[in-house]
């Protein structure tokens, strides 16, 4: 990352094992960044998720106001399509499991 | 502002045109995959980097990490596997839609004839592309991709306007933030006539 760029925080270190992270959801954080604009941002949320325009404006001023925002949430691999389709519109998103 | 079809419009002025279709290009070039002989098919499916055994890395360029960044921010074993099975797809993406992007372009303006200055001063022509649904989404995304490697390469922050107003006239850094603002107003009106 850029030194511009909001790292990600340093998140607690987890090592749970397999049966709990079966049973717990995984989610996709967007993290804030000085560039993206908060129309476009509010955008993607629109257009990919299905959001409706107010909780999208609100998860945009999450990620603004907050730093981060947790966008959706289910299994690993809906996560990761998510994630890659935020990276696809040029948001900075991470997959995370939810604990 | 929307065209007669309904579609929303775009407005550049010929060196607008020439500016973003060099940029494109920039772009396309950036994000291509490394491994030009990487088969598109095998992109498409996700079969590539399988038979590698080269773990893939964070870019080490700021701006290209920005573009391609991590997946997991706590598991860089996780993040590496991710990108494995879905960098190569993320960069044809990427590429693609800069191209549909030129392609827009090209048809405005013969890019292959080069700019004379005074003759653009002298025309300054307007054009107009009206895009379909897919051409939305290809142009807010190159915008979008276009002002991140700037962005990053100018190391801009949430305290913009300070940072700017700290730079020397003649900082070769004030033309690039010119484009900075020009892309994303240009960004901002598309999203508006949405």
């Amino acid at each position: 990352m850029g030194p511009m760029s909001v790292a990600p925080i340093e998140v607690e270190k987890h090592k749970p094992d397999e049966d709990v992270r079966a049973e717990t959801p995984w989610v996709c954080i967007v993290w804030n960044d000085p560039i993206n604009l908060m129309s476009y941002v509010t955008y993607v949320f629109q257009s990919y998720f299905g959001y409706p325009k107010k909780k999208a404006e609100k998860l945009m001023h999450d990620v603004h106001n907050k730093g981060r925002a947790v966008v959706s949430s289910g299994t690993r691999e809906e996560m990761e399509r998510d994630t890659t389709a935020m990276h696809g519109f040029g948001l900075w998103a991470t997959i995370q499991h939810d604990k | 502002m929307r065209g007669r079809s309904g579609g929303p419009e775009i407005v550049l002025e010929d060196m607008h045109v020439r500016v973003l279709a060099d940029l494109c290009g920039q772009l396309v070039e950036m994000v291509s995959p490394e491994d030009e002989a990487t088969d598109p098919l095998a992109a498409e499916l996700g079969l590539t980097g399988l038979g590698s055994t080269d773990v893939p890395v964070t870019p080490d360029d700021p701006a290209l990490a920005r573009l391609l960044p991590d997946a997991y921010a706590e598991d860089a074993e996780a993040a590496a596997e991710f990108r494995r099975y879905t960098e190569t797809d993320l960069r044809l993406r990427k590429r693609d839609n800069a191209r549909i992007v030129l392609a827009d372009l090209a048809e405005l303006v013969d890019l292959t004839e080069p700019a004379d200055a005074e003759e653009l001063r002298a025309q300054g022509g307007e054009h107009r592309v009206v895009l379909d649904p897919q051409g939305v989404q290809a142009w807010l995304g190159t915008l979008n991709d276009l002002r991140l490697v700037i962005g990053t390469r100018l190391e801009v922050t949430e305290d913009m306007e300070a940072f700017e107003a700290k730079l020397a006239d003649d900082d070769p850094r004030r033309w690039l933030f010119a484009v900075f603002h020009w892309l994303g107003g240009l960004q901002d009106s598309l999203l508006g006539a949405l």
